[in-house]
């Protein structure tokens, strides 16, 4: 695929196994990524970059996911692009309480997810989109 | 008040209560003595009498001078005795009276026959002489007579003093015995009520409850056992709260190494980094199904972090419950055909439950994997049925089974224990916990309906029939 026709996926995430493991995944399937590994470089990478999506984790150093995601939605740009959050965390857990209702075209996907279904969900929502 | 202090007021009392009771014998027991001493008086009386008696017939009869000097040596006896005696009251003082004016008429008519004795041969004496000493026996027969009535009164006088005194001596008895019983009860029953709240409360807590605290506002050793008592609960639940962050925490850290081995495992068994070498097969299956079983547990160790700390997310929906069994199935059905064991699944379309669908799964794939687990051959068989507002699903086995003794620690955190005689230890005894918490919190329950060594188990849950869709309909499908 042209590269300029690549879809791009900005993914911030701090372990560097499972960077490594979701941009081999994603290369392979014909995507261009970006990766940040903190938050602060993340948010400064998204709005530089203004990639066709973001994957983010929510644990991240600097700056947590939640709130790198509350920066984006108040960018013009940011405030649409759509968002998949990988946690570990239960959606019950206090960090991502009240945070759902708040932030539209976010979805939650669990952090082991196999990264096939993550190229899978990754695409779904670029369709609908 | 402290124990002790109750013990030791209880001590005193006792004694002070024995003291009294002594003192009250003693004192009863010195009346019938008194009684029993005049009692022997008046017999004395009587004796002296009845001998000065037997004497004045025998000196009226022999007027020899040996029979006078015993008559006076025993009427000196008598005045002895009756000046020996104690009066008491006004009818002995009447006796007592009726003996010395007896004393005194009898000696002057015994100096008179002595008299007329010596006047002997003077005309006429003889005559006189019988009359003295008819006058002298009649006397002494009275005299006789007064003693013994003095004798009758004190023998009914000692009769009713050992009677007063017996009865007085048992209703004092009964009366401290009583007091004794009715403190020594108050003061046992508070003891034992102290303890029996304590064995009560060690019970709860043992039972897991570790929130269990007393109340209690006594100051004794009891109070102060309770208080620490409350302070061992509390640190113990500070440690099961610490152990459950550890869990959380340690599980939560692992989960993200294991998530990206088991990642890079599925893009090298899908062939993403390249053909796989014949040689490395072998060794990346196993790599394979170890991270999925390491997954496995780390999984279950968050469950149970969560169930701790309440903090299980239900996602309800309304589902019949022979797709989720379906889907549970399907991926039991692999484990099921590598040991040639069959899986019967008697299919209902029409119960639907208002469940969380992931938990359900997660319920179904724990009770297969146990059956697959522990039975070697035969069939393991699921079927559902209605029983009032709930759907119970039964899942059983031709399996080792599980002996009565160990059934009831089966839903007990890491307790796998039972399992060892078979060998069969591989698991971390989270399984049955985990399932019955998830189907309490989905209004239902998880139980072991049967099971027998060497004649396999049959283990049931229940889930809430869905209301919004009414009744289940057995007749048609479901709306």
């Amino acid at each position: 695929m042209d590269e300029k026709n690549k879809k791009q996926i900005l993914l911030v995430e701090d372990d560097i196994a499972l960077a490594e493991m979701y941009q081999d995944k994603f290369v392979l399937e014909g995507f261009h990524v970006y990766v940040s590994r903190n938050g602060v470089d993340g948010l400064e990478a998204a709005l530089r970059i203004k990639p066709d999506l973001i994957l983010l984790d929510i644990l991240l150093p600097g700056m947590d996911g939640m709130t790198v995601m509350k920066k984006l939605r108040t960018d013009v740009w940011g405030k649409t692009v759509p968002i998949i959050m990988l946690t570990n965390l239960n959606a019950n857990d206090t960090i991502l309480k009240g945070v759902v209702e708040d932030h539209p075209a976010y979805y939650l996907m669990k952090a082991n997810s196999e990264p096939a279904e993550v190229v899978g969900k990754v695409k779904d929502v670029l369709k609908e989109i | 008040m402290k124990i002790v202090t109750k013990l030791k007021i209880f001590g005193t009392f006792a004694a002070v209560l024995v003291i009294i009771l002594g003192a009250i014998i003693y004192w009863r027991a010195s009346q019938v003595d008194l009684a029993i001493e005049k009692d022997r008086l008046a017999g004395s009386l009587v004796k002296e009498a009845f001998i000065l008696n037997i004497l004045s017939g025998d000196y009226i009869q022999t007027h020899g001078e040996r029979a006078e000097t015993q008559w006076m040596s025993q009427y000196e006896k008598l005045n002895k005795s009756i000046d020996s005696y104690t009066i008491d009251n006004q009818e002995e003082q009447v006796i007592i009276d009726k003996l010395r004016l007896g004393q005194k008429v009898i000696l002057v008519h015994f100096s008179q026959l002595q008299a007329n004795i010596e006047d002997e041969g003077s005309p006429g004496i003889e005559e006189f002489e019988k009359r003295l000493a008819g006058q002298l026996s009649i006397d002494v027969q009275s005299i006789v007579s007064s003693a013994t009535d003095l004798a009758d009164i004190n023998s009914k006088n000692l009769a009713i003093v050992r009677q007063a005194s017996s009865f007085f001596i048992l209703i004092v008895v009964l009366s401290l015995g009583f007091l004794f019983f009715f403190t020594y009860t108050l003061l046992a029953g508070s003891i034992s009520k102290s303890i029996k709240e304590l064995i009560e409360g060690t019970k709860v807590l043992a039972g897991g409850d570790l929130s269990f605290r007393y109340k209690t506002k006594n100051k004794d050793e009891f109070g102060q056992l309770s208080l620490a008592f409350n302070d061992m609960a509390a640190g113990l639940q500070k440690m099961d709260e610490i152990k459950t962050q550890f869990i959380y925490l340690v599980s939560h850290e692992l989960r993200t190494p294991v998530g990206a081995i088991k990642g890079f495992m599925s893009m090298i068994n899908s062939g993403d980094y390249g053909d796989r070498t014949k040689k490395l097969e072998r060794p990346l299956f196993l790599i394979t199904a170890s991270v999925d079983r390491l997954l496995h547990i780390v999984n279950k160790l968050l469950d149970v972090s969560r169930i701790q700390a309440d903090k299980i997310l239900l996602n309800f929906d309304n589902y019949k419950i022979q797709e989720l069994i379906d889907e549970s199935v399907l991926e039991a059905y692999p484990a099921a055909a590598e040991k040639n064991l069959k899986l019967e699944v008697k299919k209902n379309n029409y119960f639907i439950v208002h469940a969380d669908k992931d938990k359900v799964i997660q319920i179904v794939n724990n009770l297969l994997e146990n059956a697959i687990k522990f039975t070697e051959k035969g069939i393991i068989s699921i079927y559902t049925e209605q029983a009032g507002d709930k759907v119970c699903t039964f899942i059983s086995d031709s399996g080792i089974g599980i002996a009565k003794e160990y059934q009831p620690k089966l839903f007990d955190k890491f307790d796998e224990i039972k399992l060892e005689e078979a060998g069969k230890t591989s698991g971390i005894g989270l399984g049955l916990y985990i399932s019955r918490e998830f189907a309490k919190k989905m209004g239902g329950d998880l139980w072991i309906v049967q099971s027998e060594p060497g004649k396999g188990s049959t283990f049931a849950f229940s889930l809430p029939v869905s209301q919004s869709t009414g009744k289940n309909n057995k007749n048609g499908d479901y709306i």
